[in-house]
């Protein structure tokens, strides 16, 4: 700034002070005049200027408007812009604009008279060095102000010249389009600054004049000038478009939609049109729904009181006082006291109390049943000035009473069975309702004296009553008594003396009254009083033709009763309904009874009236001793009755009955019920005894291990009477029986005791006995034979044949009869051989001996059998009668005298082997002769065992004995001590065989046990078989769901149940087990076994054992092998678990190896869990060992390695 | 407990019994022979031997079952009506004459000698 030129006070604008307008634009207002002379002369017109196009049409209008207002006021210097003008401008219209703000412009309000004075006023030539001016019109030539300024002043020109005078222009305005200040309206401050010449703008001045700066290119603005420059440079704008299409007035662009594609359109502008503000337009709003009223405020939650409440603290005590509901708590209880202690307690559920004050009467001290409780918590906290003052603990005990408060506003306190209210002592309540209470009390007090000095008045006028009734002894009593209530006061009631009848009915007891008529008009009922009356004791209530009777047990109740509802009673009146004061009266119990006899004196009065029995009953009292006497012989009497009856009931009758109930005293029945209890068990014998002879016939196929080695043999001579070929007899059930009443070794003696038989007393065994002696000597047999044969042939109808033929015949005999000890040895008759020989052999002894006895019987039939075997045949060749069993000249064949003994049929097969023998009697040697004897007989001995036993064997085998048994040369015993191989040993021991078809070790002891307990059970009732009461089950699919069923029960109920019990665990995999059982092996020691037939593919049993983790198993693998534990029972799951079943398992562990395993395991998952399981790969047989792969990884090390007895075909040798 | 107020023919009742006399007057009731000897305990239980016997004529399951119920409940049917199974006479047997207890008992006890007894008893007492 160059400096602040004053300005003249003369201005022109100065006058005119009321238009408001900014500093600046005083300074300016002579330039206007420049400016417009500045247009004037260059006859620019408006148009023409480009940048200035906005408001230049308007600006015209204003500028006319502008001039005209410039002109009326300023008379000197404008004439010639007002002459110009003057038909241009409209003076309503100018001042009509002026009036108020134009919208599309600025706040700036245009000042004509200041533009006028602005032209008017020349003299400021100083402007034009004012480079302030250029600065602030620069500063601010964006905007629209100045810009409307400078449109003024342009506009000015109209095509003439707006200037006053051309001299003038330096002054007025040096610059072609001269600024217009535009005028504020807004601010009062500028007004007072815009007449303040001090306070005006200063001008601009140019510093650097230099006319080419400013004759520079772009530089549009002269501010010295004051003149656009390069204005001849410029063009129009809208001439020089090519395009015509853009309006003259200006356009905007906006982005059209119309057709679907955003493009930018070309809008004119419409600078007439005064706009219209947008706001206005948009879419009015939906019409909100109206909101309806509330019927209720809302609730909001409690503020608690906190450091930024305002407002008195809120209270942290509550009082606790006795609800005065009468239902709840009647005025009688109250008397019965509330332990404050307990109602402490209970409060405290709300937070610590800090302290409880319990208040009392200051006039009887009795409690008011009035209660503070003050919460607080007892500690000692410093008061936190944060907090209003208050401190924490405090804060807490303003919300526990709070919340005390609160949680009975919605419901009843009942503490101890009454009923409280709880309110907060809030503007020290308590004190006002401690007033209250006191004074309630006060007043009831002096109530209750009143009424006690009216029942006293009442009580005397009572006893006056009854003992003026006493005297008098008539039946008339209610007229006396009626003129004695007369006499008494008017505020008694009257008191009725009822009829005895009356008093009778109410058991001569104490009762409350209420009148017949009355009651009946209000329909007073039994039920209503029982109501009202509750809290008494009464005991009945009747309602009888006089009125309506209470009955208490005693006076004083009734008394009592009496004297509490007198008055206050109220009873629903169904006629008027509404309830009604009840008039009660009290009815005393009529003086008591007298026994039969007359006065007298004796009595003394004070007894009637004083004493009540001890049920209320009036004491008796006699006048004599005689009644005393009878009274009491009636008591006894009566006594004596209950007494005989009792007894006799109990003494009598009872035990008689329970005696005669005896079993015992009813023999007959008894014998009956023993018959039938006989029958009942034979049957179930016969039963049990069928069902295990139906097993037997099936275990009849195999071998029966315990007779292998012959421990029990049977009685020779049973085995001698089975020497018949007819031996096929059919086993009855009747032989069962016999068999199994017989001794446990079933008829068959040990080895040892063989030599027992001749001990027997059995006349059959007799017979056998004397048979077996002379079995051992043979040769005489022989001789014996020889003999017999000779005789035979000799003579058929010697007295020796008839006996023969008993021989025959006896023999056939006993052999029919004993076919029941065939039956008995049963499996055991393969056992030994038969010895139709020794048949002729014993001939002649049951030849002597059936002398002896009477059998002589013959059976014709056995001879007829005899007979016909010496038929003759019709044959074309002659066949031999006996059949060959063997030939003769069959050299490998090694025979034993056993053999040929057998081969010697009859006489004249004797006669040929003498022959070939050459045995000659006479040269017998007879030391010879007895070694002979015994050798024979030990020859036979010996090839029957032989024989026994290798049929056993090749029954067990299929095969014979190996070589090293057969060869040995020396008995085992001389053999010395030496280790048996395995190989060997499975040849001989049953338990080793390798064969898959085991022996029948199993004991089937289980079954056979049911068998006995049927026949040992007494009580049971039908004989039934025993029935399988589980339901087959065909498949194994079913079975398994069942199961799975099962198992979710068991979930479930575990689950009902709640806690984990062990006790409801159940392993699924239990049910699918097979019936498997262990028993010796013979791959190795102990191994598993099928009770049934598996199918293949078939689940057999898991594996169940200790579940551990792989370093413990290897730990463990040590641990056993080094504690000499050589089996290995650890099972793998996965590579992190093992299940080792060495202590602890199942009987899986007992599986054993084999390299053609019939099963195999599999890992499976059940309930989550990992699980080892046995399947059968292919069809199991009864009684067969289970054996699967091991699958031991292949060891290296030739000692690691353990050999494999599976004696399958295809074994590798070794398990690993 | 109200000694004062007890009735005196009761106190005296009360020592009669305290003093046995009650007893013995009700086992002489009891062992009266009414007749062949047989006072009205062995009638009684004659009769009930023949009740019992018909009963169980009919069910035989009575003796082996339950015996102590069956007991009971044939007690209780006895007793039931003034003991009107004694009084029944179903069989021909003659041995177990009709029983009416209930006469009986009332007889006995109304029976003046007892009556005159029991005074004197009672007037020795006090």
């Amino acid at each position: 700034m160059s400096g602040y030129h004053r300005r003249s006070r003369n201005t022109p604008y100065e006058a005119s002070s009321k238009h408001s307008f900014s500093y600046h634009r005083r300074q300016q207002q002579p330039k206007a005049s420049r400016y417009e002379a500045a247009i004037a002369n260059q006859n620019i017109s408006v148009d023409d200027v480009r940048p200035y196009q906005r408001s230049m049409n308007y600006q015209e209008d204003n500028s006319h408007n502008l001039h005209n207002n410039h002109k009326s006021n300023n008379n000197n210097s404008n004439t010639k812009i007002s002459n110009n003008k003057k038909n241009t401008y409209n003076s309503s219209s100018y001042h009509k604009d002026y009036s108020r703000p134009k919208k599309n412009h600025s706040r700036y309000d245009y000042v004509p008279q200041e533009r006028h004075s602005y032209h008017s006023n020349p003299e400021d030539s100083s402007y034009r060095n004012e480079g302030n001016y250029y600065s602030k019109t620069n500063n601010s030539s964006s905007r629209d102000v100045n810009r409307t300024r400078y449109d003024t002043h342009r506009t000015s020109s109209n095509g003439t010249s707006t200037l006053t005078n051309s001299k003038d222009s330096n002054s007025s305005t040096r610059y072609f389009n001269p600024p217009k200040a535009p005028v504020l309206h807004s601010t009062g401050s500028r007004t007072n600054n815009n007449n303040d010449p001090i306070l005006r703008r200063p001008k601009p001045i140019l510093k650097y004049n230099n006319n080419e700066l400013f004759t520079s290119k772009y530089h549009y603005f002269n501010p010295l000038s004051k003149t656009l420059i390069h204005k001849d440079l410029m063009k129009n704008w809208h001439e020089n478009e090519k395009d015509k299409n853009i309006p003259r007035a200006g356009f905007i662009l906006t982005s059209d939609n119309s057709t679907g594609k955003l493009r930018s359109m070309i809008t004119p502008r419409t600078p007439n049109i005064p706009s219209k503000d947008p706001r206005t337009n948009r879419i009015p709003l939906k019409p909100t729904r109206p909101r309806y009223p509330r019927p209720t405020l809302k609730i909001i939650p409690h503020l608690p009181y906190d450091k930024h409440s305002l407002g008195p603290i809120p209270p942290n005590e509550i009082i606790v006082y006795l609800s005065p509901d009468l239902t709840s708590n009647s005025i009688s209880e109250n008397f019965v006291s509330v332990q404050p202690l307990s109602i402490k307690n209970y409060f405290k559920t709300f937070g610590s109390i800090s302290h409880f004050e319990s208040l009392i009467d200051p006039n009887n001290a009795l409690p008011l049943h009035l209660f503070l409780i003050r919460f607080d918590s007892i500690s000692d906290n410093a008061i936190d000035s944060n907090n209003n003052g208050q401190s924490h603990n405090q804060m807490v005990g303003i919300r526990n009473a709070y919340k005390a408060y609160k949680a009975y506003q919605q419901s009843d306190c009942y503490i101890l069975g009454k009923k409280f209210k709880v309110e907060l002592n809030e503007n020290n309540k308590l004190l006002e309702m401690k007033q209250k209470i006191i004074e309630q009390n006060l007043r009831s007090s002096q109530a209750t004296a009143i009424s006690n000095s009216n029942k006293d008045k009442i009580s005397n006028t009572n006893s006056i009553n009854n003992s003026s009734s006493k005297d008098t002894n008539s039946s008339t009593n209610n007229t006396s008594l009626n003129n004695q209530s007369h006499e008494s006061d008017s505020t008694q009631w009257k008191k009725r003396l009822f009829h005895e009848e009356i008093h009778k009915q109410l058991n001569y007891k104490p009762a409350i009254f209420v009148g017949r008529r009355f009651a009946t008009i209000h329909r007073l009922r039994v039920e209503d009083f029982k109501i009202q009356l509750r809290k008494y004791r009464w005991s009945r209530v009747l309602d009888i033709s006089a009125g309506i009777f209470v009955t208490f047990n005693d006076l004083k109740s009734a008394q009592n009763c009496f004297d509490m509802e007198q008055g206050t009673l109220k009873l629903l009146s169904r006629q008027k309904n509404s309830y009604i004061n009840v008039r009660l009266e009290l009815v005393e119990p009529p003086p008591f009874r007298r026994l039969k006899s007359s006065l007298s004196s004796t009595v003394s009065p004070t007894e009637k009236s004083a004493d009540s029995g001890i049920n209320g009953k009036p004491v008796p009292t006699y006048e004599s001793k005689d009644d005393l006497l009878k009274a009491a012989v009636k008591i006894i009497l009566k006594d004596l009755s209950s007494a005989l009856h009792m007894d006799i009931r109990k003494k009598t009758i009872g035990p008689a009955v329970f005696d005669t109930l005896n079993p015992e005293k009813f023999p007959n029945l008894l014998a009956e019920k023993q018959k039938r209890e006989i029958q009942r068990q034979k049957h179930l014998r016969e039963i049990a005894e069928a069902q295990e002879k139906k097993r037997n016939d099936e275990n009849n196929s195999n071998l029966d291990i315990f007779q292998l080695y012959g421990g029990y043999s049977a009685s020779n001579s049973a085995s001698r009477r089975r020497a018949l070929k007819r031996r096929q007899m059919s086993l009855s059930d009747v032989n069962d029986k016999k068999r199994k009443s017989r001794k446990l070794n079933n008829g068959m003696t040990p080895m040892s005791h063989m030599f027992n038989e001749d001990e027997s007393t059995n006349a059959e065994q007799s017979l056998a006995a004397t048979l077996d002696d002379h079995y051992k000597s043979s040769s005489e047999d022989d001789l014996d034979e020889e003999m017999e044969d000779d005789q035979q042939e000799d003579d058929h109808s010697q007295p020796s044949e008839p006996e023969l033929y008993t021989e025959l015949a006896d023999e056939s005999e006993p052999s029919s009869k004993h076919a029941s000890d065939d039956s008995r040895r049963g499996p055991d008759s393969e056992l030994t051989t038969p010895e139709p020989d020794s048949e002729y052999i014993d001939k002649k002894k049951i030849i002597e001996l059936s002398n002896e006895k009477e059998n002589i019987e013959v059976n014709d039939k056995e001879i007829e059998e005899a007979q016909s075997l010496y038929l003759p045949s019709t044959t074309a060749f002659p066949e031999p009668v006996y059949e060959d069993e063997f030939n003769i000249f069959d050299k490998s064949l090694k025979l034993n005298i056993h053999d040929l003994q057998n081969a010697v049929k009859d006489e004249e097969d004797l006669e040929l082997l003498k022959s070939i023998v050459g045995a000659n009697v006479e040269k017998s040697n007879p030391a010879y002769t007895t070694l002979i004897e015994y050798d024979c007989w030990k020859d036979r001995r010996q090839s029957i065992n032989k024989k026994a036993s290798t049929d056993t064997y090749k029954l067990l085998n299929d095969e014979a004995l190996p070589e090293y048994f057969v060869n040995m040369k020396t008995p085992f015993v001389a053999q010395g001590m030496k280790k048996i191989d395995d190989e060997i040993k499975v040849s001989y021991l049953p338990h080793r065989r390798r064969r898959n078809e085991p022996l029948n070790t199993v004991d089937h002891h289980s079954e056979e046990r049911e068998s006995t307990q049927e026949l040992l059970r007494k009580d049971s009732e039908l004989p039934d078989v025993p029935e399988n009461t589980t339901p087959d089950i065909s498949s194994s699919r079913i079975n398994r769901a069942i199961n799975r069923r099962f198992q979710q029960d068991i979930d479930a109920q575990r689950a009902a149940i709640g806690t984990e019990s062990e006790l409801l665990s159940l392993n699924q995999l239990n049910k699918r087990k097979k019936p498997v059982t262990f028993a010796r092996s013979a791959i190795h020691n102990w191994g598993l076994y099928a009770l049934e037939p598996i199918t293949a593919k078939e689940m057999v049993i898991e594996y169940v054992g200790e579940r551990i983790r792989q370093p413990v198993s290897e730990m463990r693998e040590k641990r056993y092998i080094k504690g000499g534990i050589g089996s290995s029972y650890l099972f793998r799951i996965d590579e992190n678990t093992v299940i080792d079943a060495t202590k602890r398992g199942g009987i899986a562990r007992f599986i054993n190896h084999s390299c053609e395993p019939s099963c195999t395991a599999k890992i499976i998952k059940v309930g989550g869990m990992k699980r080892i399981v046995i399947y059968a790969l292919r069809d199991i047989g009864l009684n067969e060992e289970l054996t699967y792969d091991y699958k031991f990884e292949r060891e290296i090390d030739a000692e690691e390695r353990l050999p494999c007895y599976c004696g399958a075909p295809s074994c590798k040798g070794f398990l690993n | 407990m109200d000694k004062q107020n007890i009735d005196p023919a009761q106190q005296l009742v009360i020592d009669f019994k305290r003093q046995g006399h009650f007893d013995k007057l009700k086992n002489q009731i009891l062992s009266n022979n009414i007749e062949n000897d047989q006072n009205i305990q062995d009638l009684i239980k004659l009769k009930i031997i023949e009740i019992v016997n018909q009963m169980v004529s009919k069910d035989e399951s009575l003796i082996f079952k339950n015996r102590g119920i069956n007991s009971a409940l044939i007690e209780s049917k006895i007793i039931k009506d003034d003991y009107k199974l004694l009084q029944n006479n179903e069989t021909e047997n003659d041995s177990t004459k009709n029983i009416d207890l209930n006469k009986f008992i009332n007889d006995s006890l109304n029976d003046s000698t007892l009556y005159d007894e029991i005074l004197q008893i009672l007037n020795s007492m006090d």
